[in-house]
């Protein structure tokens, strides 16, 4: 196995170079990272005229569940001078609190009538022209969990409840210490008073209540950090398979593989070059979002709100620290560990589908199965996404989770959201292994064969047969196929003329 | 050191590419692999480079089996390769590091091997204005002289062991002589060669030791000089003042040819030959020229393999 890889250092360094030197590469990069440059700035100036705030919520039904008499306090949230987000300055260019106006009252909810059938809608009622919306507050495992509920019918809109939401969450300490003598107890959950707030969203159809159970919610942040991931993972998928395909068959078609194969084994040459260009996806990706992030600081000089970062909403929404619950050291790694694998098994077939082509111009064709695998994987996660299969554990779950084609799409959003166990999470990793280690087995049986392929296309079954035919040893019993790709083997000596 | 093949097969469904050969280098020099047009030498040379699996056989290499990775084998591959679009150093330096030599050994070697197959003004371009130039891609150089850099990254290593498929085809007459002296000065570095060629003259030239392959089988191997002995001298060749025809007549020869000027005659033993010679002399007629030599490695070939490659 050591001979076998023996150069892959050097052929991965080269491929890094190489290609990190390449016009195209270059001018592609700077396109995207110049699009992430402008991109929140430009936004920033098309939303200005319509930065004036105002709110539609006259009314806040509060549940207080706690223990710190929260509703009693609220007046706390109706100081003009209250700053409406993280990013506020008390000074001339501070915005007005346009929620100090808001009227606190207690919602008439008789959680003792409640049991698992009972509707959303039954508890928590609008008319077309309310101008309320719900809040519960709990607080649970040292966290004040809120969550407001409103209605899509009223007036009242999901950026007028984020608006509030940010202006709760920046005030929410003040209020929580508002006439309360604190002891030492009370003093360390002051200061450790984080809220997370989770909005929801009455719909028309009825939502089961258990309680406050918010395993049953609908996590929009959460969903949002699943949704990008399955979506940038398909982009880079797409992205690096292409760039293994065609750096094999461009070796392939030069004939530089000949001279390659002098000084190291195939199996060298294909992982070195996968591992290569997932190396280049990930430099060109954090290019961007380091332009990103850029952008962000310089939007925040050019459009200042406060003397930090302002970060756009749709960010917060996403970065928010509640949509992570499962963010530990154990879990990244298995994210980690699923994603990279996850690369590198697509890699090995990005590999194989390059090496059965023999022209550059035929790499759509070799490529055709490598994007079928890849589209379906992520087709599929995204089902599991936009139809929020993946909320509960069921079967369709379990497999989507397992089967390392469409694991690396949805299971790491999934472990850092804290939907997954780590059993589950081990059982994926394994898997991914397993399937890792008979992708090499088969590659490095097929490769040798392939990478002298000179002919038409091969397909999947060719593929297959050339692999049966090696491990069996059936070497008398060559079919058709292998007679074909061993055909430019005798070309060869048939190009050469006398002179 | 010593190259030993043995028995190498190698088969393609029914069809056997390269059958039963074998052939042993126990000393520095350079061994031929001649044949028609899909013989097998390209295929032996890759069964040999470990590039293709072998049905049966064994490569060793100072007795153990060949370890290409671990072997410092310099390689000129009958299909040239090189990346068009990447710069030469870059390649150049690439294909050292992959035979591990030092980066800073390597630009000295690739700045020797520059200069002696004049290639310099590829790899080190002139600055043109006091701007820094790149040295030039692939796909900018001719034919011959993108061989002359696949050249140098064969020879780059210092291989210890040099295999070239057809070194000198599609070179012009200049640059075949400079490859020529090239090979010479490795022979004389006493490395291990094996060389591919359809130009019998260069295989005569170089070579010591030879294999014909004929449709994957070896039709006659061994050292040149001893395959021509044991052919004999039955070549002749005469040219006369007057016509010979009558006396050529008398004799019983293998084979008789006329050309512009004079006979090439196939002689059955050197006897007949002297007999023949004697008849001119006592018929008085002058003799421009009379030669008796053993046949061409050329005349060999096309014994060996023309009448089966014509069926």
């Amino acid at each position: 196995m050591k001979n076998n890889l023996l150069g892959l250092k050097e052929i991965y360094t080269f491929t890094v170079s190489q290609s990190l030197k390449a016009k195209s590469l270059k001018i592609v990069t700077i396109i995207m990272c110049v699009l992430a440059l402008f991109s929140v700035p430009v936004v920033s100036l098309i939303r200005q005229d319509d930065k004036e705030k105002h709110t539609n919520i006259k009314r806040i039904k509060v549940v207080d569940l706690t223990e710190f008499h929260i509703l009693e306090n609220m007046d706390v949230l109706k100081d003009e001078n209250l700053k409406m987000s993280d990013t506020d300055e008390l000074d001339e260019k501070k915005e007005k609190n346009i929620y100090a106006g808001i009227i606190y009252e207690p919602a008439e909810i008789d959680f003792s009538k409640m049991d698992g059938n009972t509707k959303a809608k039954e508890i928590y009622t609008f008319d077309k022209n309310a101008d309320y919306v719900y809040m519960n507050i709990v607080y649970l495992k040292g966290t004040f969990q809120t969550e407001i509920i409103y209605s899509k019918e009223t007036k009242i809109d999901s950026d007028d409840v984020d608006n509030y939401s940010k202006f709760f969450e920046t005030n929410f300490k003040n209020l929580i210490i508002k006439n309360i003598t604190l002891d030492k107890k009370q003093q360390k959950i002051v200061d450790s008073a984080n809220v997370i707030i989770d909005q929801k969203e009455l719909e028309k159809e009825d939502h089961s209540v258990d309680g406050m159970d918010k395993s049953k919610d609908y996590q929009k942040g959460k969903y949002l950090v699943v949704y990008i991931l399955v979506s940038v993972t398909l982009f880079m998928l797409a992205f690096s398979g292409e760039r293994v395909g065609m750096s094999i068959v461009t070796e392939k078609a030069s004939k530089v593989m000949e001279y390659l194969l002098t000084s190291v084994k195939p199996m060298a040459i294909i992982l070195g070059k996968v591992f290569a260009n997932i190396t280049v996806m990930l430099i060109q990706i954090s290019s961007v979002v380091i332009s990103f992030i850029i952008s962000i600081m310089v939007n925040s000089v050019i459009f200042p709100k406060g003397d930090g970062i302002d970060v756009p909403d749709f960010m917060v929404k996403v970065l928010k620290a509640s949509n992570f619950p499962g963010v530990n050291f154990y879990n990244i790694v298995f994210a980690i560990i699923i994603f990279m694998g996850g690369f590198l098994l697509y890699g090995l077939i990005a590999g194989l589908a390059g090496a059965s082509v023999s022209k550059l111009e035929e790499i759509a064709e070799g490529m055709k199965l490598y994007s079928l695998v890849m589209i379906i994987g992520g087709y599929i996660s995204m089902f599991m996404v936009t139809s929020n299969s993946y909320l509960k554990p069921s079967v369709l779950r379990s497999i989507v989770v397992i089967v390392p084609f469409t694991a690396i799409y949805i299971t790491p959003g999934l472990i850092i959201t804290g939907y997954l166990k780590v059993t589950e999470s081990l059982i994926s990793i394994f898997v991914l292994c397993i399937c890792i280690v008979l992708m090499i087995k088969f590659v490095s049986n097929v490769y040798e064969s392939m990478v002298y392929y000179n002919g038409t296309p091969m397909k999947l079954k060719d593929i297959i047969n050339i692999s049966k035919q090696k491990k069996a040893g059936t070497k008398e019993n060559m079919t058709e196929v292998n007679k074909e790709s061993n055909r430019d083997v005798e070309k060869d000596g048939e190009e050469g003329g006398e002179q | 050191m010593s190259l030993e093949v043995k028995n190498i097969v190698k088969k393609y469904g029914e069809k056997t590419a390269v059958n039963n050969i074998s052939f042993s280098m126990s000393e520095p020099g350079v061994y031929a692999l001649l044949g028609t047009n899909g013989a097998g030498k390209t295929t032996t040379i890759r069964i040999i480079l470990g590039m293709l699996s072998k049905d049966n056989g064994e490569v060793l290499w100072n007795n153990k089996e060949l370890n290409v990775v671990e072997t410092n084998i310099g390689y000129l591959a009958e299909e040239r390769g090189l990346y068009p679009k990447y710069t030469l150093m870059d390649q150049l330096l690439y294909f050292a590091k992959l035979k591990k030599v030092p980066k800073e050994e390597a630009k000295k070697r690739i700045k020797y091997w520059a200069e002696r197959l004049e290639v310099e003004e590829y790899i080190y371009p002139k600055a043109m204005k006091n701007k820094k130039v790149k040295s030039m891609n692939a796909d900018q150089l001719s034919k011959g002289n993108q061989q002359k850099i696949q050249l140098m990254a064969a020879l780059i290593s210092d291989p210890e062991l040099i295999i070239l498929d057809e070194p000198l085809s599609g070179l012009d007459p200049v640059n075949a002589d400079l490859f020529k002296l090239i090979i010479r000065e490795e022979i004389e570095k006493e490395k291990y060669l094996i060389m591919s060629s359809h130009q019998m003259a260069t295989i005569e030239e170089f070579c010591t030791d030879i294999t014909i392959l004929n449709r994957g089988n070896a039709v006659l191997s061994g050292n040149l000089d001893d395959i021509k002995k044991s052919y004999g001298r039955v070549n002749m060749h005469v040219r006369c003042e007057e016509n010979i025809e009558g006396i050529i007549t008398k004799f019983d020869f293998t084979e008789v040819n006329k050309n512009a000027t004079e006979y090439e005659i196939k002689v059955k033993s050197e006897e007949q030959a002297m007999k023949f010679l004697s008849e001119i002399v006592s018929q008085k007629i002058n003799i421009i020229k009379f030669e008796l030599r053993e046949p061409s490695l050329h005349e060999i070939f096309v014994e060996k393999v023309g009448t089966s490659h014509e069926e």
